[in-house]
């Protein structure tokens, strides 16, 4: 990861930079698309999560470097994407921000734009989803929205192209131009005027070339990071008691901390703006905002959801399944043939060649049955529960049971997504704020079945012994997760935060966020999971080549035999899937092969449907693989893996027993 | 991964018994305030130290008793301690953030160590010098202060019906961070919101603020005091 203190990095050299800022779900994300193309980078602060996108455009023979902020509803120093936000801006200021606003929620996108002109910066305006605000009898006059704020307003429906090269005309033109302040109450402006004059007196150099009133502002609200380096300086210190001083003063008149009077001035101020530009026609309720409050209604809303996910599942399977089997026909008549005979050249047929195959040929095979089918057309469906705003109605009705977990509603879709692959859903749980939450999270995520260890359900217990085995040991799956999050959350100190979360009515998801969203995750997927898979499988082959694997056999056999009621083969299949999990079956049946004869391909041949059903359940419960053991251990440390991993092993290894003595005795 | 399960940390346990049994008295005063219930189980995860050891010494000094659900209720001179420490701290704070210019935050953590031994007489003191506040930074009430009284008519976010009008009145949030985050979303003290859904089960509350809508995790919605707007 790169730190992004020099744009010029990303961008090569640029006539202007524009940067775009704006709440999430503004289509931020659609016009960022629009205007750069695939051609994106990423980079992310030292020790900071949330990202910054750069990309460039080129308009009217210039060439537009476009710095994509993250979504924010202020900029403060109190959340990541808000920080992130603020010092992009700060230290490499932008020729121009481009602030998009939802059009039909002005008064509220206002406030982040009202922070910018009190920052100083150069700004344009692109009020954004004019035609869904037009379906809700919302119009904006940008003519007399410009005026008030005295920055361009420019009119888009990002997701179609409209006004978009308008904006870069107004920018052009704007460059460098110095906004203009919002105007607060007298009391307000009389305490900005007085602090920026001590500023001004004090001769220090504002931090990143701030303007003196846009300092005071940022002191009287106390921000602690502007705070801190103001007081490093010198006569810092006189400025911090003078900020203090005036902040009391109007604190004893109106009976709330400057911190708070602020916010309260700008929303007033936000709300006034709004009115004053908008005008509201009657309409009737669109579909898409009955749709959303249906899908929030307890009684319409949770058969929706039960619903939704149930389908959800059986079109990953079903066109999973098909897309799977395709591929792995091309791979077999394509790619195998001459990659076999490649590396028989190479390093002949003996050991050394033998265990190559494993990795390049059935490794590489392997990896990329599950990834492209399943984990890909996973992320995609993900991608559209987001953009349109269910997963929000999801995190919503979840709330409750998810808060029982000791996480809040919307870490949902981090187990969602541990349904894809483990990996990138354990990276997606940085985003919460307490490593209490983490740990929990991220071994929550590891209980979720992912799609490689749903297809030893589907393939070994559900094909063997029937759907109700394979539906038994999901729900089995899905019961040990409720119970160890309710385990966890009594156990782990301290409290988790609470749900705070903007609800919107459902929109039509956009093709290019969908398409990035996914490819997003699946980037994890493919270079964070897969080279460690890959690695797993050389390593298989080599304890199979070598007849080492068979070593293990006597150590297991109290755990496996004794208490799992397992064949020994078995036990060994469990230990080896760690480095390739879907292989599990696949490698069952080799290992049987060698030790029983060809007839061992059908795994009834050697093993009772009632073991078939115990050791995918084991399989499902126990650390997935390397590849998440080596994610948890970067994320959350190696000890908190090894606990994790320890926790899993031994519930899988107790519960695998249980259902043995269960399942014999008929309980 | 026992340091995980560990559950109380060593500086903590060292705190002087008398220390301890205050800090529980407060911790319950303040879950009554926000309108919430403790299991001795609950308290145990508000705290840095085990409180076990120290329930049944309260609870022999008519400070504590439990009620037939389990939970953790002050008796009525329990609740006095209780608001006399509340009183103290908040006063502390106060004095913290208005005379010596300290940040929220700080105010807090230093009131924290203090509320257990300042007199009587430095609370008077304070109390005077301060002109007798009726809230702390935070906007809590002081206990026993002018402003007392007026809390009786207030609703907490999490018991208001659907569809219903309300002004928020006090947010009981102790970190400055939580308030000035609902600030840039607009929820504060005197704005007027339309409580749109109570999802069932312990779910969040979905409120509107112009043509914002949050959803809001009931625990932090039971900490939003209103005053309902009655047709």
């Amino acid at each position: 990861m790169s730190s992004c203190h020099t744009p010029t990095q990303h961008f090569g050299q640029t006539d202007l930079t524009i940067a775009l800022a704006g709440n999430p779900n503004v289509g931020k994300s659609s016009l960022f698309n629009r205007l750069t193309g695939a051609n994106v980078e990423t980079a992310n602060y030292p020790g900071k999560t949330v990202a910054l996108n750069f990309g460039v455009t080129h308009f009217d023979g210039k060439r537009i470097g476009v710095v994509d902020l993250p979504g924010a509803y202020a900029l403060g120093a109190q959340s990541e994407d808000q920080w992130v936000a603020r010092q992009a801006v700060l230290e490499d200021p932008p020729d121009a921000v481009v602030a998009i606003a939802d059009a039909t929620n002005l008064e509220r996108n206002l406030y982040l734009i009202l922070q910018f002109l009190d920052l100083g910066l150069p700004l344009v305006v692109a009020v954004n989803l004019i035609d869904e605000a037009a379906r809700t009898g919302v119009e904006i006059d940008a003519a007399r929205l410009s005026r008030s704020l005295h920055v361009p307003v420019v009119p888009t429906i990002a997701t179609r192209g409209k006004g978009v090269d308008q904006v870069l005309a107004t920018v052009e033109h704007l460059a460098c131009h110095q906004s203009t302040a919002p105007a607060y109450d007298s009391e307000i402006q009389a305490a900005v005027d007085a602090l920026a004059r001590t500023i001004r007196a004090a001769n220090i150099e504002p931090p990143y070339g701030l303007a003196p009133r846009a300092l005071a502002i940022l002191l009287l609200e106390e921000d602690a990071w502007l705070a801190r380096s103001v007081e490093q300086m010198p006569g810092g210190a006189a400025i911090l008691a003078r900020a203090r001083e005036l902040s009391a003063a109007i604190e004893t008149r109106v009976g709330e901390p400057l911190s708070l009077h602020l916010p309260r001035a700008r929303h007033e101020l936000a709300r006034a703006v709004a009115r004053d530009a908008q005008i509201q026609h009657v309409t009737r309720e669109p579909l898409s905002v009955k749709l959303w409050r249906w899908s929030i209604q307890p009684l319409t809303g949770v058969p929706t959801l039960i619903a939704v996910l149930v389908a959800l599942f059986a079109f990953l399977f079903s066109a999973g399944g098909m897309l799977a089997e395709s591929f792995a026909g091309f791979w077999e008549t394509f790619i195998s043939p001459p990659m076999q005979a490649l590396i028989a050249s190479v390093l002949g047929n003996g050991a050394l060649g033998k265990i190559a195959l494993w990795g390049l040929d059935a490794g590489i095979e392997a990896a990329l049955e599950i990834g492209i089918p399943y984990v890909l057309l996973f992320y995609a469906v993900l991608a559209i529960l987001e953009d349109s705003g269910y997963m929000n109605s999801i995190a919503f009705l979840l709330d409750a049971l998810m808060r029982r977990l000791g996480l809040h509603g919307r870490a949902v879709i981090m187990l969602l997504a541990g349904a894809g692959c483990n990996v990138p859903a354990i990276m997606g749980t940085r985003v919460l704020t307490t490593r209490r939450e983490r740990i929990i999270a991220s071994t929550l995520v590891v209980l979720t079945p992912c799609s490689a260890r749903i297809a030893v359900i589907a393939g070994g217990a559900a094909f063997f012994a029937g759907w109700q085995s394979g539906a038994a040991i999901l729900l089995a799956a899905l019961a040990l997760l409720i119970a160890a999050g309710i385990g966890l959350n009594y156990l782990l100190r301290g409290r988790s935060d609470d749900l705070v979360m903007e609800m919107f009515p459902f929109r039509v998801p956009t093709p290019s966020v969908i398409a990035r969203k996914t490819w997003y995750r699946f980037k994890e997927f493919l270079f964070m999971a897969l080279p460690i898979v890959l690695v797993g499988s050389f390593a298989m082959g080599a304890l199979y080549e070598t007849g080492l694997v068979w070593l293990l056999s006597a150590p297991l056999a109290p755990i496996v035999e004794g208490w799992l009621g397992l064949p020994p083969i078995a036990g060994l299949t469990l230990i080896f899937a760690t480095l390739r999990k879907e292989l599990a079956l696949q490698f069952l049946v080799t290992l049987a092969i060698a030790q029983y004869g060809a007839s061992a391909n059908d795994l009834l041949s050697f093993m009772t449907p009632h073991q078939l059903f115990v050791y995918a359940l084991v399989n499902t419960v126990y650390i997935p693989c390397i590849a998440t053991f080596a994610v948890l251990s970067k994320e959350l440390g190696t000890r908190t893996a090894l606990g994790i991993a320890a926790f899993t092993i031994t519930l899988a290894v107790a519960v695998g027993g249980v259902a043995r003595y269960v399942l014999a005795y008929g309980i | 991964m026992f340091k995980l399960f560990s559950r109380h940390s060593p500086r903590a346990n060292a705190a002087p018994r008398d220390e301890a049994q205050e800090m529980i008295l407060l911790t319950l005063e303040r879950a009554s305030e926000n309108g919430r219930t403790l299991s001795p189980d609950d308290l145990a995860r508000e705290l840095s130290f085990p409180p076990a050891p120290h329930l049944q010494s309260l609870i022999s000094q008519s400070l504590l008793r439990v009620d037939t659900s389990g939970a953790l209720a002050l008796t009525d001179s329990g609740r006095d301690r209780a608001l006399a420490l509340l009183r103290r701290h908040r006063l502390v704070e106060r004095h913290f953030t208005d005379v010596l210019g300290l940040d929220w935050a700080r105010a807090h953590e230093e009131a924290d160590k203090l509320e257990h031994v300042v007199s009587a007489e430095a609370e008077q003191a304070l109390a005077e010098q301060l002109g007798n506040p009726d809230t702390c930074p935070h906007g809590n009430p002081i206990p026993r202060a002018r402003a007392d009284s007026a809390r009786a008519a207030l609703t907490s976010l999490a018991d208001c019906a659907p569809c219903s009008g309300a002004i928020i009145a006090r947010i009981g949030l102790e970190t400055p961070d939580g308030l000035r985050h609902l600030a840039t979303l607009g929820l504060l003290p005197e704005v007027e919101i339309v409580v749109e859904n109570q999802a069932p089960f312990g779910g969040p509350v979905m409120v509107r603020v112009g043509r914002a809508h949050y959803a809001l995790g009931r625990d932090l919605a039971a900490r939003i005091w209103v005053r309902e707007i009655r047709d």
